[in-house]
């Protein structure tokens, strides 16, 4: 019923509306981003906009300040790296994004264990031989894939100070700990891509996304953009209206 | 605004009715009318069949019902309307509206009463006893007062020459025009009471009187189109209304169908997301 007053501001929209021609709404939905065990919040800013007589242009952007923030917390004195031999633990992680790159910087804990083998694929952890802190720091990028975000680091970077460098048994013992992060954390990243859903009654909308990347949103903040677009016919109204209907947000059918 | 806009348009339909007649044989229909449309709304299932509308007048492949009372002069009167939605080419979707105008037509003879002119020299009162649809024409019968009169140095109506009233049935039509419906006035039969009716008759104020209904009440009803209250997920979609008119349902009952249709590009696909918007029916995060 209370859509009945609203028809001043529908009439008022309909003719002022007519003047200009670049529309342009915006959606803000609330989403997530499974991964392991749990999910991440995010939000999601769908920008639409007519850029041909029968095309939409969809934008998304994907605000992700809340799991910049949650991220560091979650990591925090957990070991990321942790089997016989080598244990390695984050001690703080910091997000940030620049421009179109995320720069990513943390502290790590390497431990070096005893490890000795006891049967064909048992291994038993000894002594601790070795630790060190170490400082980490390694950049971050979006790809496009079936429609999904997924990050990717770079590279990473690991520096320990001379004095515990010293300490490291084995030369190449910081490259092997680099390399077996970046594994560990890509595997956790291919895992949990970010594919941005739209309700129900936006379905009948199902873009196709051709362009994403980093996008920072205020100073620092973690956003990532895609740009894609949506072929519409008047039954993408139909379909709207009747999701609406179902939902009893619109007044029902005889 | 849209209310006033909304009976504006109401009331131009009242005033339609509000063209003379009388009968208490119709009034009894139309009460049973307005019974049979109150159990409507509470059987569900069976609505449709007992309403008498034909679904094929909103028919669609999205469809929707609305129901509203709308106050005119204080008196709450009961509106319906039905529409359907489809897609006619992949640019383009046909709209259909029908819209129940009973318990209007019910309440027409209360909303109506009043004078139709108060000038110094000519008043004419109107009173309507009913207002029955045929076929795609309207019937209203009541009666009109009519007084003739000189007027006085201060413009007021003065010596009362002439009196009489009339028995009279008028038959209105209603177009499309624009996404309004214009009533007008095919047709009026006047039947002047009594003696002085007669009398009447004579000296040409029976031909005088008509011409006055005539002329007042075509002006009047030109002047005041009725813009049907449609849902405005339609009216979002800027519609052009191409043809319609006034209906009857079952016996007698008044109506008035529709249709139309509307340009679908992604502008306007992208503008009714923007409004549905506004409307708050698209609302996800806080």
């Amino acid at each position: 019923m209370r859509l009945w007053f609203v028809v001043p501001v529908l009439v008022t929209l309909v003719f002022g509306a007519g003047a200009s021609s670049a529309q342009q709404v915006n959606f803000v939905f609330d989403a997530s981003v499974p991964v392991r065990e749990t999910e991440l919040p995010y939000k999601l800013d769908l920008g639409l906009s007519a850029v041909g007589p029968t095309r939409v242009g969809v934008d998304a952007l994907l605000d992700l300040r809340e799991i910049q923030k949650i991220v560091p917390e979650r990591l925090a004195d957990n070991a990321i790296i942790d089997n016989c031999g080598l244990q390695v633990r984050l001690d703080g992680l910091s997000f940030l994004a620049e421009g179109d790159a995320i720069d990513l910087d943390g502290d790590v804990t390497i431990t070096i264990f005893e490890c000795s083998r006891t049967g064909d694929r048992d291994f038993q952890r000894g002594e601790e031989k070795n630790a060190l802190s170490a400082n980490m720091s390694t950049a971050a990028t979006v790809e496009l894939r079936d429609n999904c975000a997924y990050f990717k680091l770079l590279d990473l970077t690991l520096a320990a100070p001379e004095l515990n460098r010293e300490q490291v048994l084995e030369e190449d013992t910081l490259e092997s700990v680099k390399e077996l992060m970046l594994a560990a954390v890509d595997l956790v990243l291919n895992e949990s891509p970010l594919c941005p859903e739209l309700p129900p009654e936006l379905a009948s909308l199902d873009p196709t996304y051709d362009k994403g990347g980093p996008r920072e949103i205020g100073d620092g903040g973690l956003g990532v953009v895609l740009e894609g677009s949506v072929d519409v016919s008047p039954s993408t109204i139909l379909d709207i209206l009747t999701v609406l209907q179902r939902q009893e947000l619109i007044p029902p059918a005889p | 605004m849209a209310s006033s806009r909304l009976n504006r348009g109401l009331l131009i339909v009242a005033l339609f009715a509000l063209l003379p007649g009388c009968s208490s044989k119709a009034q009894d229909q139309s009460n049973l009318a307005e019974t049979s449309s109150q159990t409507n709304a509470t059987t569900r299932n069976s609505a449709n069949a007992l309403a008498g509308i034909d679904p094929a007048t909103y028919a669609g492949d999205f469809q929707i019902k609305l129901s509203k009372e709308v106050p005119l002069r204080d008196i709450p009167v009961p509106f319906t309307v039905y529409g359907g939605l489809e897609e006619s080419s992949p640019t383009r979707l046909r709209l259909k509206a029908f819209m129940d105008l009973r318990g209007l037509q019910d309440k027409a003879p209360e909303i109506l009463k009043g004078p139709l002119e108060e000038t110094c020299k000519r008043q004419i009162y109107l009173e309507i006893q009913d207002v029955t649809a045929k076929g795609d024409t309207v019937q209203v019968k009541g009666s009109a007062r009519a007084q003739f009169s000189t007027c006085n140095r201060r413009e007021e109506p003065g010596w009362r020459y002439f009196g009489a009233t009339v028995d009279a049935v008028a038959i209105g039509k209603a177009e499309v025009k624009g996404q309004c419906l214009t009533f007008s006035i095919e047709d009026i039969d006047l039947d002047p009471r009594g003696l002085i009716g007669g009398i009447s008759n004579l000296f040409g104020l029976t031909e005088r009187i008509n011409n006055a209904v005539l002329e007042k009440g075509g002006e009047f009803l030109a002047e005041n189109p009725v813009c049907p209250p449609l849902p405005e997920e339609f009216s979002v979609l800027d519609p052009n209304y191409e043809s319609g008119g006034t209906r009857e349902i079952a016996p007698g009952g008044m109506g008035a169908a529709i249709v139309g249709s509307a340009d679908v590009s992604a502008d306007t696909i992208v503008k009714l997301l923007g409004e549905l918007k506004e409307l708050g029916v698209l609302e996800f995060a806080e």
